[in-house]
C-alpha cells in the first residue's frame, strides 16, 4: 500500500517534469521560429541588402576601342592592357613613409609627389596611369594598405611616327584627339557598363560565364605601311637637304581615290602625343591653304582644249617675257620666244598662260576651276579639312585675270591638286579622296564599305588625254620637271613654285617659296597620282629642282614596292616574276 | 490476409530506407550545390588566368608589331650600288626593277588540266 503511493508520487513528479520539458522544448522552438519569422519575413530586405553587400561584387566590364590595320592587315593602332595604381590616402596614411619609399623606387617617382597625393583629402586619388604588367605585378607584390590597382587599356601606336597624321591619337582618358581616332570615334569606341558578381569571405569570385571586355569595331585604311615608309623616308631626306620649314606629300590611287600615304614633316610620335608641339600636329596636306603657282596651270589648260579655243598647234607669242595685266606687270622666270600651246605646260610660261586664260575669259575659269574642286572641301574622312578659296568672277580685281590662271589670288590644300590631277590621270573623273575603306566587328562583320556612287564627269576623255600627253612632256627634255623623269616608267607632271607673302611688307617676299611637283605613273596607265609640298627650301625654290627629285625618289620605290610593271621591257637579263 | 515472412523483411527494410533518404536527399543537394559553387569558382579562377594570358598575348603581339615595323627593318643592300640595290622589307625582297618582266596569267586550259579533261571525256 505504501509502495504504491510511492510509485504514484513518482508518476506524479515525472510529469510534470515531462510537461515543463516539454514546455520549455516548445518555447524554444516557438522562439526559434518567431526569431526565424523576424529575420525572413519581418526583416527580410535589411538582411538581403546586408548580404547582397557582402557577397555580391559590382565589376566593370571594360571596354577596349577597336584596331586600325592597314591595307594589308597590318597593325596600326592598338591596346595594351595596363594597370593604373590609386590610393584611398585615409587607409594610406598608416605608414606613409615606408609606402613612399617603396613606391617610388618601384615607379620611379620623386617621393615629393607621392607624399603630395597621399596628403589629399580625398578618398581616391590616382599615383600612376597605366603602367606596364611587370610593374603592376611587382606593386600588387609589395601589398601597401591603402594602395589599389585597376586594368586600363592603353592606345599603342606599334609604328611611332609614322602616319600619325592620318591616325591621329587618344589622350589619357582614350578620348580621340585627332586624325581617324577623332573622325570615327564613335565606331572605334564602345560602353562598358558594369556586372554583378558573386564572391565569398575570402574575396573568391564566382563566374558569372559573361564575357568582362567589350571592343569597339575595327577600322581598314587604304593606307600601305610600306607606301607610308617609303614617302616618309623620302621626304625626311628633302627635308634634311633643303632645310625646309615643312613638307608634305600625298599618294592616292588616282582612279578610286584611295589615299596609299600621306605625310607631314614635322611630324609626332603617336605614343608620345602630350610632348609633341601643336604645330607638328597639325595635317598641313588638308588643314593649310597656299597659292598653288603653276600647278593651277591646268585649269586654263584643260578648260581651253574642253571649250576648243585652241588647237594644240595654237601658238603664243611670249618673246617679250612679260605681259602687264590691269597694270600689273606678270613676267616669266626666263624669256621663251613663240611656244606653242603644248609648250606653254611644259615651260610653265606664265605669259602663255595669262593669254590662255583672258581668251577663256573670268566665268569659265571660274567654272572650270569649281569643276576641279577648288574652292570647296574634298571631303576626305579627316577632320579640320579647309576649302580653300577662290573668288567669284565678279569679286576679281582688275589683276585677278594676270594672277588667277598662274596659280595666284587662289588658296589651295595640297590634296585639292592632287584630286585635280587624278581627274586628268584617269580620264576626267574627279574622285573622292578617302582613307577608310572598311569598318567591322571584332568578330569580323562589315559594317562599312566605301562606295564612290556618283563619280563625276568634270572633263572629257579626250581632254583628259590630251592634257596627259601635255603633262608627259613637262618630265621629258625641254620641261620644268626633267629631275621627275623615271628609268622604265613614263611620269606626267606639273611644277609648282610660289612666292609666300612676306607679313611685314604685305608683298610677294623673294626669298620665301613653296615647290611643289604634283604628277601620274605610268603616265599612261596610272598606279599613283602623287604630291610632293616643300615650304620654304634653302638654297633652290623651284619645285622642279626640290620636289621633283622627291617624286622620283619615291615612285621607283613604290612601283617596286606595288610590283608595276616597266613601260618597255628590256630584251635581256631577264628574272621572270609570276603575278 | 496472412502476411508472409518475406514481405515482413522487405518492411523492415524499407522503413529505415525511406526514413534515411530523406536526411540523404538534403545532403546530396548540399553536396551538388556546394560542388556547383566549387566549380564556378574554379571557373573563374581560370577566366583570371585567361585574361592574364590575354594580357600578356596582347603585349607580346604588340612587340612584333613594333619589331615588324618597316621602318625598324634595316636596308642591308641599299647603297651597294644601284644595279644590285634591293628593297628589303616586310619579309619581302624587291628585285630590281630592270631585270623584272612581268608575265601575263596564261590564258586558256592549261596543259595538267587539259589532259585532266581529256581523260575524263575518254
Amino acid at each position: 500500500m505504501k509502495q504504491g503511493w510511492l510509485n504514484q508520487g513518482r508518476d506524479e513528479s515525472s510529469r510534470k517534469r515531462s510537461i515543463i520539458l516539454n514546455t520549455i522544448i516548445i518555447a524554444s522552438f516557438a522562439i526559434v521560429f518567431f526569431r526565424l519569422a523576424d529575420i525572413m519575413v519581418l526583416k527580410n530586405s535589411f538582411y538581403s541588402d546586408k548580404a547582397r553587400m557582402q557577397q555580391v561584387k559590382t565589376e566593370d566590364i571594360q571596354a577596349r576601342r577597336g584596331n586600325i590595320f592597314d591595307r594589308r592587315g597590318r597593325d596600326i593602332a592598338i591596346n595594351l592592357e595596363t594597370e593604373s595604381l590609386f590610393c584611398d590616402p585615409d587607409e594610406a596614411s598608416s605608414n606613409p613613409q615606408q609606402a613612399m619609399k617603396q613606391l617610388s623606387s618601384t615607379l620611379n617617382i620623386e617621393p615629393g609627389v607621392i607624399r603630395a597625393k597621399m596628403s589629399q583629402d580625398r578618398r581616391f586619388v590616382w599615383v600612376d596611369r597605366k603602367l606596364p604588367i611587370e610593374t603592376a605585378e611587382k606593386i600588387r607584390d609589395l601589398k601597401i594598405k591603402g594602395f589599389g590597382l585597376v586594368p586600363e587599356s592603353k592606345r599603342f601606336y606599334p609604328k611611332g611616327m609614322l602616319a600619325s597624321h592620318i591616325v591621329g591619337a587618344v589622350g589619357k582618358e582614350n578620348q580621340p584627339l585627332e586624325g581617324i581616332e577623332l573622325k570615327y570615334d564613335k565606331y572605334l569606341k564602345t560602353s562598358g557598363g558594369k556586372v554583378q558578381v558573386a564572391r565569398d569571405a575570402g574575396g573568391r569570385v564566382l563566374s558569372t560565364g559573361m564575357v568582362m571586355e567589350t571592343k569597339g569595331n575595327d577600322i581598314v585604311l587604304t593606307i600601305d605601311e610600306g607606301l607610308q615608309y617609303i614617302v616618309e623616308k623620302e621626304l625626311d631626306k628633302a627635308m634634311l637637304k633643303w632645310r625646309a620649314a615643312a613638307a608634305n606629300a600625298i599618294m592616292m590611287d588616282p582612279y578610286t581615290g584611295e589615299i596609299l600615304a600621306m605625310a607631314n614633316r614635322p611630324a609626332f610620335d603617336l605614343n608620345e602625343i602630350t610632348r609633341a608641339n601643336k604645330h607638328d600636329v597639325r595635317n598641313r596636306a588638308i588643314t593649310d591653304i597656299y597659292e598653288p603657282g603653276s600647278t593651277f596651270k591646268i585649269v586654263v589648260g584643260t578648260a581651253a582644249l574642253e571649250e576648243k579655243l585652241f588647237p594644240r598647234t595654237q601658238t603664243f607669242d611670249c618673246s617679250r617675257g612679260s605681259i602687264e595685266v590691269g597694270g600689273k606687270n606678270v613676267k616669266d622666270s626666263h624669256k621663251n620666244g613663240v611656244l606653242s600651246f603644248d609648250e606653254v605646260i611644259q615651260k610653265s610660261s606664265n605669259v602663255g598662260s595669262i593669254l590662255i586664260g583672258m581668251k577663256l575669259g573670268k566665268e569659265r575659269i571660274y567654272e572650270y576651276s569649281k569643276r576641279f574642286g577648288f574652292g570647296d572641301r574634298t571631303d576626305i574622312d579627316l577632320p579640320g579639312e579647309v576649302s580653300g578659296w577662290i573668288r567669284k568672277p565678279e569679286k576679281w580685281s582688275a589683276t585677278s585675270l594676270g594672277a588667277i590662271p598662274i596659280g595666284q589670288e587662289v588658296a589651295v590644300t595640297p590634296l585639292q591638286v592632287l584630286r585635280a590631277y587624278s581627274a586628268i590621270a584617269n580620264g576626267g573623273h574627279l574622285v573622292k579622296p578617302h582613307l577608310v575603306s572598311e569598318i567591322r566587328t571584332p568578330e569580323g562583320q562589315p559594317v562599312y564599305s566605301f562606295r564612290d556612287d556618283d563619280k563625276k564627269r568634270i572633263i572629257s576623255e579626250k581632254t583628259a588625254a590630251a592634257m596627259r600627253d601635255i603633262l608627259k612632256k613637262v618630265v621629258e627634255e625641254g620641261g620644268t620637271a626633267t629631275s621627275a623623269a623615271m628609268d622604265g616608267n613614263q611620269v606626267a607632271g606639273k611644277t609648282g613654285t610660289a612666292q609666300l607673302v612676306d607679313p611685314r611688307t604685305k608683298r610677294y617676299s623673294k626669298d620665301r617659296f613653296i615647290g611643289s611637283f604634283v604628277g601620274f605613273v605610268p603616265a599612261d596607265k596610272p598606279k599613283i597620282a602623287m604630291i610632293v609640298v616643300l615650304y620654304e627650301p634653302k638654297g633652290q625654290s623651284y619645285g622642279g629642282v626640290v620636289a621633283a627629285p622627291v617624286f622620283k625618289a619615291v615612285a621607283e620605290q613604290a612601283l617596286s614596292y606595288m610590283n608595276v610593271p616597266r613601260d618597255q621591257m628590256p630584251a635581256k637579263n631577264l628574272q621572270l616574276v609570276s603575278r | 490476409m496472412r502476411r508472409t515472412r518475406k514481405s515482413g523483411f522487405i518492411t523492415w527494410l524499407l522503413k529505415p530506407l525511406c526514413i534515411a533518404i530523406i536526411p540523404l536527399g538534403l545532403f546530396g543537394i548540399v553536396w551538388l550545390r556546394s560542388s556547383v559553387t566549387k566549380a564556378s569558382y574554379a571557373i573563374h579562377d581560370l577566366e583570371e588566368k585567361r585574361t592574364s594570358a590575354l594580357k600578356e598575348t596582347k603585349t607580346l603581339l604588340a612587340e612584333r608589331s613594333k619589331l615588324m615595323a618597316i621602318s625598324n627593318i634595316s636596308l642591308p643592300s641599299e647603297g651597294q650600288g644601284s644595279q644590285e640595290k634591293r628593297l628589303v622589307s616586310g619579309g619581302y625582297v624587291f628585285p630590281d626593277r630592270v631585270k623584272v618582266v612581268h608575265m601575263n596569267r596564261t590564258k586558256g586550259p592549261e596543259a595538267y588540266k587539259a589532259s585532266y579533261q581529256k581523260e575524263k571525256a575518254d
